[in-house]
């Protein structure tokens, strides 16, 4: 190391840095996109699950066990009955919310309407 | 941001919205197509007929009239003790006892507004209920729950040998069936009804024109099966649900809607592609189903059975995890309807046949010191138009006689004749509810005791 001063140890120390630092410099620039990427795919996957428990209570199980129950058939216990069941309960409740709805839109008579 | 990181965004971000919205537009288009082709066929794609005008003021009047008892008697068996005049059968003692046949009559005592209203749409033109109770195309159990208060009525009046009474309620509960245009309901309806008039049989000793009556009201059932209709039906409830366009077009910005009870929201969105392709498979899975319920009887069982065996074989996964999941679209539905349509449609022709023909019976034996006749055949013209044919074979239906009794019968979903092997409400062997196998030694019929009538 005879013959190297100051300014000589600073020139190799910049030309020979440690390899590592660079590594990581050039990895976080690739990462980032990846992290954006992934906090996507983390907020769609908590937005289908948040979805799926309101979406699974839309289907009245006690009535479409009702029906299943009541099917004459012997087809009750099959998937074929289970399909069925379901598709009775979706229906009912359907005609239930739209009951509702026409419930809803009726403008409630005053106190001199109505007569006759 | 330099360039290149904005490419970086601009792939990871846009690109698959970009691919995302090509598939939606493919998929809706392939969805639109499907319907179109329905349309063209000139077939049922929304459910727009049940909300068309009623023409008349009659028709209005009575579909007003059938929708109030409907809610009433609704009401009613969601009261408490509504639900126990299910289990009450006059044919079996322990369901009729005393002490469960006063309190149905406490019950029943309640139901008079909807009975009153009941008897007063009976006689009336009935086209449909349009738009003055709309939730009953689709829900018609209240219909049902008007159906057995009639019919305990009938049963009750029977038990007391009044029969001619009771047939008054029969008339109601048979003129009711035509509000139920979705076979299950109808079905349900149906069952109660025929362990009415076998209890009627036996115990009511109506007179020959209380049974002429009832057997004209039960003639005015179409003699069609219309399991084809239901599967057609049922696919338009299915595109209904979802599809709020014209059949005649693939417009641009048609997409399917999320079915009632769901929120448009970011999962309906995203999932959309999938599940416009899931209904189309849906709705397409249905033309074979609707063309092995125009197969004609009894060749359809094993179509159906086949059907359902290559449904089973091969189950539609994907379609599975969603139903699962979001409850919609139901996977496998034109299998799941096929299979139960069918058995109510052919039923419904064996339960209406053996009806007309037992209430024939009866005219002969009032005519006959109670003799029944030898055959079928000898009620014809008389007191039958010709002899009504099995639905369940090709042959007529079978009659029976015993020192005691006779019974008249088809065979059932197994279609084999087991000797007049009868079950359900009625039969005396087992009270509601009845759950059979498709293929156990079961047959559809009416058994009359001769020395407990006439």
């Amino acid at each position: 190391m005879n013959g190297l001063n100051d300014r000589d140890l600073e020139a190799l120390l910049r030309k020979y840095r440690p390899a590592s630092k660079r590594t990581s410099s050039t990895s976080a620039g690739r990462t980032w996109p990846w992290a954006i990427a992934a906090s996507i795919l983390i907020a769609v996957a908590f937005g289908l699950h948040g979805r799926v428990d309101h979406t699974e209570s839309r289907v009245d199980e006690q009535r479409a066990r009702a029906v299943l129950h009541g099917l004459d058939a012997g087809l009750d216990d099959s998937a074929d009955g289970s399909v069925f069941a379901m598709w009775i309960a979706h229906r009912e409740a359907v005609a239930a919310r739209q009951a509702e709805e026409q419930q809803a839109a009726l403008v409630p008579l005053g106190p001199d309407q109505g007569r006759l | 941001m330099t360039p290149r990181k904005a490419l970086i965004v601009a792939v990871i971000v846009l690109f698959p919205l970009a691919l995302h919205a090509v598939w939606d537009q493919w998929e809706a288009s392939s969805f639109a197509n499907e319907i179109m082709r329905i349309a063209d066929r000139q077939e049922l794609t929304d459910l727009s007929v049940l909300r068309r005008p009623l023409a008349s003021a009659e028709q209005r009047r009575s579909a007003s009239l059938y929708a109030a008892a409907a809610q009433l008697s609704s009401n009613l068996m969601a009261a408490e003790g509504g639900s126990q005049l299910y289990r009450i059968d006059f044919a079996v003692p322990d369901s009729s006892s005393s002490a469960a046949v006063a309190a149905a009559t406490d019950v029943l005592a309640r139901a008079e507004p909807a009975m009153s209203l009941l008897d007063l749409a009976t006689p009336l033109d009935f086209a449909g209920f349009s738009t003055i109770a709309a939730e009953l195309n689709e829900n018609q159990f209240p219909l049902d729950t008007l159906n057995l208060q009639a019919c305990l009525k009938a049963d009750i009046l029977s038990a007391r040998g009044a029969g001619d009474d009771a047939v008054r309620y029969f008339v109601q509960a048979a003129r009711l069936q035509r509000t139920m245009l979705i076979a299950f309901y109808r079905n349900q309806a149906t069952v109660r009804l025929y362990g009415s008039v076998r209890i009627l049989l036996n115990q009511g000793r109506p007179s020959p024109p209380s049974l002429l009556a009832l057997q004209h009201t039960v003639e005015e059932w179409p003699d069609i099966d219309d399991v084809a209709a239901q599967l057609i039906r049922t696919r338009a409830r299915l595109i209904d649900d979802v599809w709020h366009h014209p059949a005649s077009g693939t417009g641009w910005a048609y997409r399917i809607q999320p079915w009632r009870g769901t929120d448009q929201g970011i999962t309906f969105f995203l999932l959309r592609p999938l599940f416009t392709d899931l209904l189309r498979r849906e709705v397409q899975s249905f033309d074979r189903a609707i063309a092995i319920a125009k197969l004609p009887l009894p060749d359809r069982f094993d179509a159906v059975r086949d059907f359902r065996r290559a449904e089973a074989a091969a189950p539609p996964a994907v379609r599975a995890m969603f139903t699962r999941t979001f409850g919609f679209p139901p996977a496998g539905l034109a299998s799941g309807i096929l299979a139960n349509e069918n058995p109510f449609g052919v039923r419904h022709l064996a339960f209406r046949r053996t009806i007309i023909t037992a209430l024939a019976i009866e005219r002969y034996r009032a005519d006959h010191d109670g003799n029944p006749p030898d055959a079928l055949s000898t009620l014809v013209p008389a007191y039958l138009s010709a002899v009504p044919h099995d639905p369940f074979t090709t042959g007529p239906l079978t009659f029976r006689k015993t020192g005691d009794s006779y019974v008249v019968y088809s065979v059932d979903l197994n279609r084999v004749d087991d000797g007049g092997e009868l079950y359900g409400a009625g039969s005396g062997k087992n009270a509601y509810p009845v759950r059979r196998d498709d293929l156990a030694p079961a047959d559809i019929g009416i058994r009359v005791h001769l020395s407990s009538t006439r």
